[in-house]
């Protein structure tokens, strides 16, 4: 831990969205979390976000910004458990980020990606696994969001998921991967796609 | 308009230290301007240096100031600490008519300066230099989790934000009330 401090919300704010443009997307993620003021900075630089992908069961999201995207997986328990409600707290959350970029080759004469892969574990920041969807979601208005159940005899209401991702979501996917799906169909939105 | 057509005459000289080949052409002497900081210690820069700086180009091109105007009227920046003025003029000697390259090694690094430094080059407008700044402010927190960026970044809490919220309306409220009370005292 560095010993550096540096009074980051004293600096004008055209100055703080400058620095924020330039950090990498899981810590413009992580720095939200911080306070109210710093969520509502990071929401005015409408930070575009391709796609957002939640697993429900075995909890996690992804963000995909592009050219780097980023993983959370929530650990409900130290022995592989899944989730038993979106209240559930997690212990702990594995973020895991995907950086690419291009090397030339000049063997072949060509442009090739190279993947840079980074891992984090970050705390639960005290909040359940709906209270996480819905700081993510509220951080930047994606275009594209997907859902995936691995739920086995659980049930949720689709309502409800959907109000946590976002209600202006331009398009809103779910998929049930096992179990029982009759609960899924409650949602009569039809902005809902199954 | 005007200052843009004057400040790309005025880089005109600085063109043939870029092309050594051209020796044969008369060389041009350089001028030189003068600041100083809240110091007062009066610092000589170089045209060319300084035309890092939008805000001290601006002012040269609108001034039209000849060497020894310049020598006896030096810009102050009052508003710079002296060593942070230091730091300024010594990166532009050393990016004079070179573009600064993605990492700059030839920034101070002392990082408890950072502060003060990105507030000049952002009042000086030095553009390179404060994309630069931007990026040594972010790198603190490369790879940080939310709770290292709070202590790195001094992120007051929420409860922090609202108690300074309170005060400063209190503050405002008080002054209004104040000049409220002198208006009419003059009224009087």
């Amino acid at each position: 831990m560095t010993n550096q401090k540096f009074p980051f919300q004293r600096l004008p704010n055209d100055l703080c969205s400058m620095v924020l443009k330039t950090v990498d997307p899981h810590e413009i993620i992580a720095y939200p979390f911080t306070s109210k003021k710093a969520l509502s900075m990071v929401r005015s630089l409408h930070i575009p976000i391709k796609k957002t992908k939640i697993k429900i069961g075995w909890p996690s999201i992804y963000l995909d910004f592009g050219e780097s995207n980023v993983l959370f997986n929530w650990k409900m328990g130290n022995n592989e458990e899944g989730m038993t409600s979106f209240d559930d707290i997690p212990i702990s959350v594995d973020v895991t980020t995907r950086k690419k970029s291009l090397t030339f080759d000049f063997l072949t004469m060509q442009f090739w990606p190279i993947f840079e892969t980074t891992s984090f574990t970050w705390s639960n920041q005290e909040k359940s696994i709906v209270e996480w969807v819905k700081h993510l979601c509220s951080i930047s208005r994606c275009e594209r969001y997907e859902a995936e159940f691995q739920i086995g005899k659980l049930r949720f209401d689709l309502q409800s998921l959907q109000d946590t991702f976002t209600a202006s979501a331009a398009s809103f996917t779910c998929r049930v991967a096992s179990g029982d799906d009759e609960g899924f169909l409650l949602s009569p939105n039809p902005g809902l796609r199954f | 308009m005007s200052s843009t057509e004057q400040g790309t005459s005025s880089a005109a000289p600085a063109e043939p230290t870029t092309a050594p080949e051209s020796a044969a052409a008369p060389e041009v002497p350089e001028s030189f301007y003068y600041v100083h900081g809240k110091d007062k210690v009066v610092h000589k820069v170089s045209a060319g240096a300084l035309q890092h700086s939008a805000l001290i180009h601006g002012m040269i091109s609108n001034l039209g100031y000849t060497e020894e105007q310049a020598k006896a009227n030096p810009f102050p920046f009052e508003n710079i600490d002296g060593d942070i003025l230091q730091m300024v003029v010594d990166w532009c000697n050393q990016h004079k008519g070179k573009p600064t390259p993605p990492e700059d090694t030839n920034l101070p690094k002392q990082k408890e300066k950072l502060f003060d430094l990105v507030l000049a080059v952002n009042y000086l407008e030095i553009k390179e230099l404060l994309t630069y700044c931007c990026k040594q402010v972010a790198m603190m927190v490369k790879g940080k989790s939310p709770e290292e960026i709070r202590e790195i970044w001094m992120i007051p809490t929420d409860a922090e934000d609202e108690a300074a919220e309170k005060e400063a309306k209190k503050r405002a409220g008080k002054e209004a009330a104040g000049e409220t009370a002198a208006a009419a005292g003059d009224a009087k």
